[in-house]
């Protein structure tokens, strides 16, 4: 055989994160937006993304003082055997319950629009099965996945994101510059969770072969993510208005189910569920994958291969013992509050623990 | 794997390691005629068409051994038999072997010292002439055995290009490689593979534009093939693939010889099979099944059209089925209000649900397409309107099947057409048939769903080295934009860099400075004209020099 | 070789799964084009319908047959005591199941719509197979008679109105909006929503003039002329208007656009004044008594004419519309824009009948029709 190219490249890279974020954030945010700033509540997302900054910096800062190690290597390095042991043992938790959340939460997309009296067991089986598929090939054919669907996906999107402002009503947004920063700073820690799968980079990274290119880089997909994000949520308030958003569960859904073009087309929703339904995949595949990574490497063991089949009746279980929409709410809004230490906090901190003690390569930032 | 393993669990016992024949031992050939001759009758048996001449003047001087299949008998006896006579006539003896290699008036004569090598060649066609106390024997070419004409090849028409189809033979089809590429660095490797048949392989490359890895590894997958016998270039497809279980091609195959030719340009390796109309060409891409050399005859924006409507075809092709199920079984409400009425109306009488409604028709038409590559060729008329016209119309009319069912099947049919290779083509089709059901199960879900499924397999795909569907993944950009646009020869400065070639530049910009009077005198000969375009596509043939960056 | 399993597992996997829980053919479920919401006979009763196409009659007819004269339709109708009794009832009623994903319109009756339209609404809306674009109507007479009626060109109640609302011209008669924009005008309370009137009209139905509400219930109507009023504040487009010329004549003009610009200002001692500008466009298709060519002077009466003509309807719109506490406009939007402090504070109905409005009408001659 030739030799494999293990690892993945700048586009690759670019390409996973964009679709994974777009996968995770891009469904709910409007709503979230819209219930704890109101009308300007894309103001919000530009927050949001500010805090992702940093967390990109702690990114690359790590995978640059410990190459070619993910967090769940470098944790005992930083922290010592026992803590990193339990630290780590967190970050797969927290990677695991965020796969078993947005499972979930995405099931209800399908059952409620699309498979009216399908079981929730099997239409949680399906997706996960399917995204276990690429989970089990691993990080390089996930994204490519991510990589093929790009051009088509985006092309659909920015389409159906035009399209979709039938209706917008500029008076919604407005006003523009108003409302209290306070609001408007703790609304975007809350749109924060947007970034969640940023969490995954900290396993993937070390898998990068251009490294000196990587703030750049998951920079420049996450400003394509942010884009998306600004143009949907100002889009999807301006036609609902602020309260209007908080109607529905599904807002991006409804905002495209409403578009038509009358003869042809009778709802924009269906290409809408297609490409996204492609995203989440790219996200669903890349939790898996991260966490059976993390399992393996937790554990000491070289094949997560494994891992990927033990954990999809752990997650299966976890998936369907939520019992009902409301406590998923419940789970969620939790769950989007203690990301934030897990995702932004806690690797910030790291990288100052790993900075001070010196661990890691020295010729780091 | 463990169904690899059953298949593949080798044999115990006596039958143990049997593929090779029960071959000679190495054994010198010796100083008489006769025993000779006894011996190799007694390892070949004495087959039907074995010829053996005997010379003799005063006993036995020489004596010539052919397949009578396989060699020109009329060649043989002008060429050799004659002079021999001639000077047997005229001397009265004294052959030995550098006076015969003289005499015989061909341009090319191998020795042979053992028996094994003299076996190997009069079975691939050669006659042999044994020489009396003579250690070696003599074998001479006058390849006798029926080949076809150059016909148009017959899977792969074009209306725009070269109308060249390979033959069974395999010289033939190499010297119709080389009459496009006249390069020195076009590197032509002889192998046989095949412990029985001998099947002589060659392949082609060129030295200093294909990637030297590639050309490595497909020597080392060749070397590793045991086989009884290669009949078809697609057994050595399967043989040398990445992976083996899957239903996309992974290699490349073509009847054109032009496609061979822009390939090695490309910086890719082909393989040609004797007796084997299909070259193949490794490493490839997804993309290369939707490109013909149509697509360069014609100006770009057709070329770039006719790629759209290929990629185009080939996606109703394997989508269509299952979205139409999709829409009219789980989720109606995605479709237009006139259509919903439309289609409901038609299948109100029809009795079956629409999954088996639409798989009974797809079924029948997959049938009718095996049906018809067999009938008899006046038969196959009355069959396409038979099956399709008649047999639809009625379905229609009895209410078996819905009119709708029906144009959506034979728009399927007709659609996958459109994918410019059989092999690729006939991998979508089980595909289809995949999509179909999971659409059936989950509508738009399971349709989506399993589309993304098979393009992750796709993505899981390598052929020697080079992802399945770079240049889409891997982004490649400039790639990108060929594979959807057909890119104009002006602006096409690069090689595919999915291939990864040595010399990556293949166009450029001629200096005209230097000529005196581009009309006057020095126009260019025909000569120089041909080496000119050599220049253009080829640029830089010497070996050692490097690609310049035009830019 | 492990991932070959995989595959493998994956494959059979998505193919064998197969509940098909959700598969029911097109032609077998009963599709539903319109629904009517009325009071039922008892108190706390709700009566629900509508029409449903007739399977196989909706293929291009064959000339001469029954098909192409036979009503395409049925129309049924239930009571239930609240709308998830009715809904029960319905189902009951039908032979195959009922579909509402290809639901095209809602028809609401007059008395029910003074009650309260945000709880059934509410239902409707939260029904993920019903299409979120289908208009919502109002009817003052019995809808199932009205539903049930075949029309004369025999479409089906549904493909009428989607027929009907193709066309842009008819949007200024009677101002339609969809269920998820009348939603949003309920959740958002910077508006009301209004709702087009359908009445049977010469074998066909009449779509003109529009309801209004105060909130969530209606409040009074206006007729086609005070809509197409309603139309210029809206800022529709392409509409129709006639203005009287002296005793006998009128100027007829067509394509109507019109733009509005709403300005709210606050006086020191609280007093609220909306300045309202209305630019017009249009075409001048008809002049009686008629000219052959129009010059500079008449451009600048009929100009006159217009604007003085507009602005008068558009100030007793108005009242009407402060004397029934109705919005239909989003003037309250524009004050929320101008100062949310006091948005937030105040109960906009309270406020909204105390206002004053400053109106100001401008009118251009786009075009002339062919003539000069």
């Amino acid at each position: 055989m030739l030799p494999e190219k293990t690892g993945i490249g700048s586009g690759l890279l670019f390409m996973f994160v964009l679709s994974s974020l777009f996968g995770f954030g891009i469904m709910f945010a409007p709503q979230v937006a819209a219930e704890s700033i109101g009308g300007n509540g894309y103001w919000g997302v530009v927050v949001a993304f500010l805090f992702s900054l940093p967390v990109i910096a702690a990114v690359v800062g790590l995978g640059k003082r410990f190459p070619g190690k993910s967090i769940i290597a470098y944790l005992p390095q930083v922290y010592g055997k026992g803590f990193g042991k339990i630290f780590g043992l967190i970050f797969l938790l927290f990677l695991l319950i965020s796969g078993v959340l947005f499972l979930r939460d995405i099931t209800g997309i399908f059952a409620s629009f699309f498979l009216f009296r399908s079981p929730l067991w099997a239409i949680v089986s399906i997706i996960l099965l399917a995204a276990a598929y690429p989970a089990y090939l691993g990080i390089e054919v996930i994204s490519r996945q991510a990589s093929f669907l790009f051009t088509a996906v985006y092309l659909i999107i920015t389409i159906i994101l035009l399209m979709s402002l039938q209706h917008f009503q500029p008076d919604h947004i407005r006003p523009v510059l108003a409302g209290n920063p306070f609001i408007v700073a703790s609304g975007g820690v809350r749109l924060f969770y947007c970034y969640f799968p940023m969490a995954m980079l900290f396993m993937v990274y070390q898998y990068y072969t251009e490294p000196e290119k990587g703030w750049k880089i998951i920079n420049r997909a996450g400003l394509v993510f942010f884009v998306y994000l600004f143009l949907f949520v100002i889009e999807t308030i301006g036609v609902y208005g602020a309260k209007g958003v908080l109607r529905y569960s599904f807002p991006v859904l409804e905002l495209t189910r409403k578009t038509t073009i009358p003869y042809v087309l009778q709802t924009f929703g269906l290409y809408f569920s297609f490409v996204w339904l492609s995203q989440i995949y790219i996200t669903l595949a890349g939790l898996l994958y991260t966490t059976a990574q993390g399992c393996a490497e937790w554990f000491g063991i070289l094949n997560y291969k494994r891992f990927v089949l033990l954990l999809l009746p752990v997650i299966l279980f976890l998936a369907l013992s939520i019992p009902g929409a409301i406590d998923l709410h419940g789970f969620i809004k939790a769950f989007q509050t203690i990301g934030i230490w897990v995702i932004a906090v806690f690797p910030l901190i790291t990288w100052a623990v790993a900075w001070l003690f010196q661990r890691g390569e020295q010729n780091g930032p | 794997m463990f169904f690899q393993k059953i298949f593949t669990k080798p044999q115990t016992g006596a039958n143990r390691g049997r593929i090779r024949p029960q071959t000679t031992e190495q054994r010198e050939i010796t100083a008489d005629i006769e025993a000779n001759l006894q011996f190799l009758i007694k390892e070949i048996g004495e087959p039907a068409d074995l010829v053996i001449h005997r010379f003799e003047k005063d006993g036995p001087v020489a004596a010539l051994m052919y397949l009578d299949s396989l060699a020109d008998g009329s060649l043989l006896g002008s060429h050799i038999s004659r002079p021999i006579n001639e000077f047997l006539m005229k001397n009265g003896g004294g052959l030995d072997l550098k006076n015969t290699e003289r005499l015989l008036t061909t341009a090319k004569i191998y020795n042979y010292r053992d028996f094994s090598a003299v076996i190997a060649s009069v079975l691939s066609g050669q006659a042999v002439l044994f020489l009396q106390q003579q250690k070696t024997a003599l074998g001479v070419a006058f390849p006798g055995f029926p080949r076809r004409a150059v016909k148009e090849p017959s899977t792969e028409k074009v209306t725009r290009g070269s109308r060249e189809g390979f033959t069974d033979v395999l010289t033939d089809n190499l010297g119709m490689i080389r009459r496009w590429i006249k390069d020195p660095n076009l590197a032509v490797t002889k192998l046989a593979i095949g412990e029985r048949t001998q099947t002589e392989i060659n392949l082609l490359y060129l030295k200093d534009v294909a990637n030297s890895d590639v050309v490595k590894e497909l020597k080392t997958r060749l070397a590793k093939i045991e086989i009884d016998g290669i009949i078809d270039s697609g057994y050595l497809s399967e043989l040398i693939a990445d992976q083996k279980l899957t239903f996309f091609p992974l290699v490349q195959d073509t009847e054109r010889p032009d496609k061979v030719a822009a390939a090695v340009l490309e910086g890719r390796v082909a393989i040609l099979v004797d007796k084997s109309p299909f070259a193949l060409i490794v490493p490839v891409t997804s993309d290369e099944f939707y490109q013909t050399p149509a697509d360069f005859g014609y100006n770009y924006w057709v070329g770039s059209f006719l790629r759209f409507i290929r990629a185009l075809g080939t996606f109703i092709a394997v989508t269509l089925p299952g979205l139409y199920l999709a829409m009219i079984s789980v989720n109606p409400e995605l479709l237009p209000p006139g259509l919903v009425g439309v289609v409901s109306s038609a299948r109100v009488q029809v009795p079956f649900p629409a999954v088996f409604e639409v798989l009974l028709t797809m079924v029948v038409f997959e049938i009718f397409r095996e049906a018809i590559i067999r009938a008899p060729g006046n038969i196959s008329l009355i069959f396409g309107i038979a099956g399709g016209a008649l047999i639809g119309f009625c379905g229609i009319q009895a209410a078996l099947v819905s009119a709708v069912t029906v144009i959506v099947v034979v728009i399927t049919s007709l659609a996958s057409f459109a994918t410019a290779n059989t092999g690729k083509e006939q991998a979508w089709r089980l595909v289809r048939f995949f999509v179909f059901f999971a659409a059936a199960c989950f509508g738009v879900l399971g349709f989506v769903l399993a589309g993304l499924t098979v393009l992750t397999h796709m993505n899981s795909l390598k052929s020697f080295g080079v992802s399945y569907l770079e240049p889409w993944a891997p982004p490649q950009s400039l790639d990108m934009a060929d594979s959807f646009f057909r890119i104009p020869w002006w602006a096409h400065s690069r090689r595919p860099s999915s291939y990864r070639p040595q010399q990556t530049d293949r166009t450029g910009h001629k200096d005209l400075t230097g000529l005196k009077d581009l009309t006057g005198k020095d126009e260019p000969t025909d000569q120089d004209d041909l080496t000119g375009q050599d220049d253009l596509t080829g640029k830089n043939n010497l070996p050692g020099q490097e690609g310049e960056d035009p830019g | 070789m492990g991932r070959k399993v995989m595959s493998l597992v994956v494959f059979i996997s998505l193919v064998f799964l197969s509940g098909c829980w959700d598969v029911e053919e097109i032609n077998r479920r009963a599709k539903m084009d319109a629904l009517f919401i009325d009071l039922g006979e008892n108190p706390g009763e709700l009566r629900i319908g509508g029409s449903f196409p007739m399977p196989g009659s909706l293929l291009p007819p064959i000339t001469g047959t029954e098909q192409q004269f036979a009503k395409r339709h049925y129309v049924l109708g239930v009571s239930g005591r609240g709308m998830v009794d009715a809904w029960a009832k319905l189902q009951a009623n039908v032979a195959r199941n009922v579909f509402y994903g290809q639901l095209r319109t809602l028809i609401l009756t007059e008395r029910l719509a003074r009650r309260n339209i945000n709880d059934l609404l509410d239902f409707i809306g939260r029904i993920p197979s019903v299409p979120p674009d289908i208009t919502v109507l109002m009817t003052k007479s019995d809808p199932e008679a009205l539903l049930d009626m075949k029309n004369r060109a025999n479409f089906s109640p549904g493909d009428y109105i989607e027929l009907f609302y193709q066309s842009v011209y008819k949007h200024t008669q009677n101002l339609p909006l969809t269920l998820w924009q009348v939603n949003a005008r309920l959740d958002n309370r910077t508006s009301d929503p209004h709702l087009p009137i359908i009445t049977p009209s010469q074998g066909m139905y009449q779509i003109a003039g529009t309801t209004l509400f105060s909130g969530n219930r209606m409040a009074g109507e206006l007729d086609m002329h005070e809509t197409q009023t309603l139309a210029l504040l809206t800022g529709s487009s392409s509409g129709y208007l006639a203005v009287p010329r002296g005793k006998d004549g009128v100027v007829g003009l067509g394509e109507v656009g019109a733009k509005t610009t709403i300005r709210p200002v606050k006086d020191r001692a609280g007093k609220i004044t909306f300045f309202v500008t209305t630019r017009i466009t249009g075409v001048v298709w008809e002049t009686i008594p008629r000219k052959m060519e129009l010059r500079p002077p008449d451009r600048r009466r009929i100009e006159a004419l217009v604007e003085e003509f507009t602005k008068r309807r558009i100030i007793k719109l108005l009242a009407k519309l402060r004397q029934l506490n109705s919005d239909p406009v989003g003037f309250g939007e524009k004050f929320r824009i101008k100062y949310p402090a006091i948005w937030e504070q105040n109960q906009w109905y309270d406020i909204f009948p105390t206002v004053d409005f400053k109106v100001r009408t401008q009118f251009t001659i786009h075009r002339t029709g062919i003539f000069r």
